[in-house]
């Protein structure tokens, strides 16, 4: 037996005490990250939602807004038909956040509507990259007459890519691994056909 | 209030942890520090400070087309600038939690093997006082249990052979303490015989005596010869009764005694015989000086 065997012992000793530890403590505190004013409006023929993304930034994810890499918050709008608890539609979309060290300013990019906002400071880049303004969610004709809809709303936070780690951090230990939703109230065409 | 004493092995376990928890957290702390100290070092280097006097210095002297180039090149070094310094703060963060993990398992680890390699160690002792004490109490017949694993396990067996030995040696010495109490007793036992034997003989003798010379004081010397053999045998009962009952002398009884009478009745069955004349003072009333008459005469010289 050589030393060769003792440090690759010694490393999987180490690496099974850092796992199992981590699963009761981490160096992350995390946040309870929700979604609130969820509200379903009509806008010509689309039926549009709109909510806000609240309590999901701490001090730490500040940090790594001002890293300078691109920060990116996925959002998952399912529309659920409710009699059969199935999905009618979904879809994906994101707001990301890059920040800029030379200019000290920040810039947000929200994908459902292929808006760029830049030049901000980081208390109106959050602001953007948490809500959610009037997305189109299906149009009234698409919807059935005689069944009843909800809007289910998910979020989280991509994985970061940082140089000198091994391993990609996962944003997601930020909101304590839990994937935010936000479900609207039942909903039919009659209340949005004219 | 009493203040309990820990035992023995209490104490020892305690100390061992007190040394164990301070030595590790000694070198936690320290290691944790110097890392600290470096990383604070790294960061008084203010590489984005000078980056950004970079920029302004040289932006001006390029080209509108070059600029942008040179922005995006100082923009990736800054951003590389910032996510080295995340990466430190998270990994700072992740050591000394991660230690946390390390100490823990440490610990526990070194506790439960000193606490296996302890009972090892000391149950045998245990064991051991367990044996004295029984033996304190006088059971002899006690054997330590062996345990091969044990590194007292040769403390055990010379104990075990030890007390095979005193027991032996024990035993021996109480057959011969009573060998020799029963010689003491058969001693005593034919001293207290022979005791009221000698006068009883000499009385015959003095009887048989006078008888074949036809004596005139025959008849006088007839009855005081039969009351000493009387007596002596009455004593001799009253022995033999006494050491069948407790196989002990009878218990002595301090009375006043006068000695002349006794002295008297010895000399009669000498006075034939011996070749000179006894002659009796008048001795004192001895107060309290022995026992019984009988118990006395029998001790008396003949």
């Amino acid at each position: 037996m050589d030393s060769t065997f003792f440090s690759i012992l010694s490393k999987k000793i180490i690496t099974s005490v850092i796992s199992v530890g981590s699963i009761f403590y981490s160096t992350i505190t995390g946040v309870n990250a929700s979604f609130s004013s969820l509200e379903l409006s009509a806008k010509g023929d689309n039926i549009i939602i709109s909510a806000t993304l609240e309590n999901c930034f701490s001090p730490e994810l500040d940090q790594i807004l001002r890293s300078g890499l691109e920060i990116k918050i996925n959002f998952l709008a399912e529309l659920l038909d409710q009699e059969n608890q199935k999905i009618v539609r979904d879809t994906i979309f994101y707001h990301s956040l890059k920040y800029s060290v030379l200019e000290d300013d920040y810039g947000v990019f929200t994908s459902e509507n292929q808006n760029y906002y830049n030049q901000l400071t980081l208390a109106q880049s959050k602001l953007i990259l948490s809500k959610i303004e009037k997305f189109q969610i299906i149009k009234i004709e698409n919807l059935n007459q005689n069944i009843n809809y909800r809007i289910k709303l998910t979020a989280w936070l991509d994985k970061i890519e940082i140089r000198s780690r091994d391993e990609p951090l996962n944003l997601m230990f930020y909101w304590k691994s839990i994937k935010p939703t936000g479900l609207t109230t039942s909903f039919s065409k009659a209340e949005f056909a004219q | 209030m009493k203040i309990k004493i820990p035992s023995f092995r209490s104490q020892i376990f305690l100390v061992v942890i007190f040394l164990l928890f301070n030595s590790v957290f000694f070198f936690r702390n320290y290691f944790l520090d110097s890392f600290q100290d470096y990383t604070s070092a790294l960061e008084s280097m203010d590489t984005e400070e000078e980056l950004n006097k970079f920029y302004q210095n040289y932006n001006n002297y390029l080209d509108r087309e070059k600029k942008q180039d040179f922005k995006t090149d100082i923009e990736t070094l800054l951003t590389l600038e910032r996510q080295k310094s995340f990466a430190r703060d998270l990994f700072q963060k992740e050591i000394t939690l991660y230690s946390k993990f390390i100490f823990v398992f440490l610990s526990a680890a070194v506790l439960i093997l000193f606490f296996f390699s302890f009972s090892l160690i000391t149950r045998p002792l245990n064991r051991l006082q367990a044996a004295t004490y029984e033996i304190s109490r006088g059971n002899w017949k006690v054997e330590v249990k062996e345990s091969k694993f044990s590194p007292l396990n040769g403390l055990i067996v010379s104990f075990n052979a030890m007390i095979r030995e005193l027991d032996f040696n024990r035993k021996k010495l109480i057959q011969a303490e009573k060998e020799s109490a029963w010689r003491d007793l058969a001693r005593v036992m034919a001293h207290e015989i022979k005791n009221p034997l000698t006068p009883m003989r000499l009385s015959l003798e003095r009887l048989e005596q006078k008888f074949r010379y036809k004596a005139d004081d025959l008849d006088a010397v007839f009855l005081n010869v039969t009351a000493v053999i009387h007596e002596e045998i009455n004593n001799l009962q009253k022995f033999a009764t006494e050491f069948s009952l407790f196989a002990k002398l009878p218990a002595a009884v301090k009375v006043d005694f006068d000695l002349n009478p006794l002295i008297s009745e010895i000399i009669k069955p000498y006075e034939s015989q011996a070749d000179f004349d006894f002659e009796m003072g008048a001795l004192p009333t001895l107060s309290r000086l022995s026992d019984r008459p009988s118990r006395l005469s029998g001790r008396m010289p003949r």
